[in-house]
């Protein structure tokens, strides 16, 4: 989707932006610079600002402002999608605020392309001004994210020798496999897919009902 | 499936539910058969109150075994008639199932059952520092639930969100009954989102009967101004002229004349003369951010004129000015036996030419309105009183709604900011999606409940077999 990258329209005013999904995110930065907004994603290897918006959506890793200033679930509020059988067809709106149907793109948002390819999407931007002072810190070689429910969180960090971490989120990034595991937990990792919890067969009726001939990522998510 | 097929109800849902769970008969039936929007009315077949998830389960699978149709039902305070019986249909009433089950302080969360009362969910924690953020203006009756089922707004959006990004796990019962756990571990799990489709399903995808929410830090310190203008253009300028110097306030709530009538017949609250509209701000954090972020508000007001600017000293004052706002809609009581707050969204920057149509159409159909806005989301509530004894005047008023929504979405906004779709708007979706935007959503619903008894033919248009229920649903007014 890489030559499908263009800004389509910014509302200033009303702080929506709307871009096609191969535009990538420091290209849509540049462009809402001069109005004093941005989509504040600060991602752990900085390489990831070259990314298309539709991988980082489709993937939403965790990153370092999610605390302050929320993730794509907050600021996505509405797509176009091309659907495995060719039909386009559009959700949510450029209303921030609206509750008007199954908003089919919450399902779409780390949905690693299963489901349908973005095309569009319609993003609420956020003020330069109100962003947080913060040290980037940063780990491209991160090869797994574990987060833990804020109460294991010190227990998670001790004895490691130089951990980043985001401590709003409870997020660990590391190189390394997971040392330590604890009851409510999640791990991300690089190199194999996200591990599936008890809704698989939401997940495959899911799939199903957006893709049943199996065209799309076939595989993804160790699920189609 | 047209008529349910002769089911002795009330025998088969005592084996279930005893007297003091089971309601059934006219007097009951009278007491169920609406939400807040009354324009539409259903009387159920029968009321269950279940105590606990389990007892949910076995409603919704006699309703399977039965074929009979049931809705769920916290308050009833809905304004888009989510909660009216199906035809024939049982009620599946929430408000036994209102236990706080968990407050767990080291994770700021709170794990409850869906019937309880939103407001007791921050009152739990309140006294730890902590609250639960959405704030609908019917939080001191409405669920949990219900709150879930329409991702229920409020005047603290604007920089806390709606309900969806505060829900962190739910135990939902399915439509076949099946029970299944959402999220409840640490939040943002990889995976699919399932929980963002079910937080304002409305009903439509299963009966939730637990969920984790999310705890937040009261904030240290909170400054509330409420503004007078002698002119609706000044307070919108004034809007847009705080959110174009990057503040995020907490709530940023307008209210016109119509409203202001009101709450002066019924509490005798007084504003300067000439005063056409009104602001409630509230800015709050650490208490250095807040007083500069209310500086710069008030100055921002005074460039545009306002005639009067009252700043809240302590809690007292400021629970008086919210006062205002919050009772605003019960006190229109004063003004005609019947309200219907209508519920619309545009961008921002429309509100000044939305409001000005809002005028028009109330006086071509020769109605009184009164507005209130979430002028931070851009969020209307025109509210328009008449006398709904008249059914001319009831046609007048869906018919008015229509034309807002139609203006909204012309506009660039939503048929829906936060009331929901309901019955009341489902044949509004097509002017805002297309029949392939709409088959698509309704991919959404058949992962859920591809059947016709869990809340059938709410929010999507034209689903099979829904014209005997809509027959039924208008049959108050013509």
């Amino acid at each position: 989707m890489v030559g499908h990258n263009q800004l389509v329209g910014h509302d200033v005013d009303d702080q929506v932006v709307v871009a096609q999904s191969g535009m990538t995110l420091s290209a849509l930065n540049e462009a809402l610079a001069p109005t004093g907004q941005c989509i504040p994603y600060l991602p752990h290897d900085p390489a990831l600002m070259e990314s298309t918006l539709g991988g980082l959506i489709s993937v939403n890793l965790p990153h370092f402002l999610e605390a302050p200033c929320g993730t794509w679930r907050n600021w996505v509020i509405g797509m176009t999608i091309l659907q495995a059988n060719g039909v386009v067809a559009k959700t949510g709106s450029k209303a921030v605020k609206s509750v008007a149907g199954y908003d089919v793109y919450k399902l779409m948002i780390g949905a690693r392309g299963a489901f349908g390819v973005i095309t569009e999407v319609i993003l609420r931007t956020y003020p330069v001004r109100a962003l947080p002072s913060f040290e980037p810190i940063s780990l491209p070689a991160a090869r797994t994210i574990q987060r833990v429910l804020a109460a294991d969180f010190e227990l998670l960090i001790e004895d490691l020798p130089d951990p980043v971490f985001d401590r709003a989120t409870s997020t660990l990034f590391s190189t390394d496999e997971p040392k330590k595991r604890f009851g409510g937990d999640w791990v991300m990792r690089a190199d194999s897919l996200p591990t599936l919890g008890p809704v698989t067969d939401l997940m495959i009726r899911t799939k199903d009902q957006f893709d049943a001939e199996r065209r799309l990522n076939p595989g993804v998510m160790g699920v189609f | 499936m047209s008529r349910p097929p002769q089911v002795d109800l009330v025998g088969g849902l005592s084996t279930l539910f005893p007297p003091d769970q089971l309601l059934f008969g006219a007097a009951a039936a009278r007491g169920y058969d609406c939400d807040a929007y009354t324009v539409d009315k259903s009387k159920p077949s029968a009321i269950v109150l279940p105590k606990t998830t389990a007892e949910v389960v076995a409603v919704v699978k006699w309703c399977n075994q039965n074929k009979i149709p049931f809705t769920a039902r916290g308050a009833g305070t809905g304004l888009s008639g989510g909660a009216l019986a199906a035809l024939g249909g049982v009620i599946v009433s929430t408000k036994k199932l209102n236990q706080i089950l968990c407050v767990d302080l080291p994770n700021r969360r709170l794990k409850a059952q869906t019937g309880a009362v939103n407001k007791k969910l921050t009152d739990t924690v309140k006294h730890l520092g902590l609250h639960f953020a959405p704030d609908p203006s019917s939080q001191s009756v409405s669920t949990l639930g219900g709150n879930i089922g329409e991702n229920a707004g409020g005047p603290h959006t604007l920089k806390y969100g709606v309900t969806y990004p505060h829900i962190l796990g739910v135990t939902m019962v399915m439509p076949n009954g099946e029970v299944v756990e959402f999220g409840g571990g640490a939040p943002g799990a990889p995976g699919i989102d399932f929980l963002g489709v079910i937080v304002g399903s409305e009903g439509t995808l299963g009966i939730v009967t637990e969920a984790w929410v999310n705890l937040t830090p009261l904030p240290e310190a909170v400054e509330t101004a409420l503004v007078a203008f002698s002119e609706i253009r000044q307070a919108t300028q004034t809007v847009a002229d705080i959110i174009a110097a990057g503040a995020i306030p907490a709530a940023l709530e307008m209210m016109d004349h119509g409203i202001l009538k009101a709450v002066k017949a019924a509490f005798g609250f007084e504003y300067p003369d000439g005063t056409q509209a009104l602001l409630l701000i509230e800015c709050d954090g650490n208490p250095e951010n807040a007083r500069k972020e209310i500086e710069i508000v008030r100055a921002i007001c005074e460039k545009n004129g306002a005639l009067d600017i009252r700043l809240a000293e302590n809690e007292t004052e400021r629970a008086k000015l919210w006062h205002v706002r919050k009772k605003g809609v019960g006190a229109m009581g004063r003004l005609a036996p019947c309200i219907v707050t209508h519920d619309g969204v545009i961008p921002r920057s429309k509100l000044p030419q939305m409001l000005e149509k809002v005028y028009e159409i109330a006086a071509k159909h020769n109605l009184g309105v009164a507005n209130l806005f979430h002028a931070g989301d851009g969020n209307l509530h025109p509210c328009f009183y008449f006398d709904d004894r008249d059914p001319k005047q009831v046609e007048h008023v869906v018919e008015a709604g229509e034309e807002i929504i139609k203006l909204c979405i012309d506009l660039g906004g939503s048929v829906s900011g936060e009331h929901g779709i309901g019955v009341e708007k489902a044949d509004l979706m097509h002017l805002m999606f297309t029949p392939e935007d709409l088959e698509m959503q309704a991919k959404v619903k058949a992962v859920f409940n591809d059947g016709e008894l869990c809340n059938p033919c709410k929010i999507l248009p034209n689903q099979k077999s829904c014209v005997e229920h809509k027959k039924r649903w208008r049959g108050m007014a013509w």
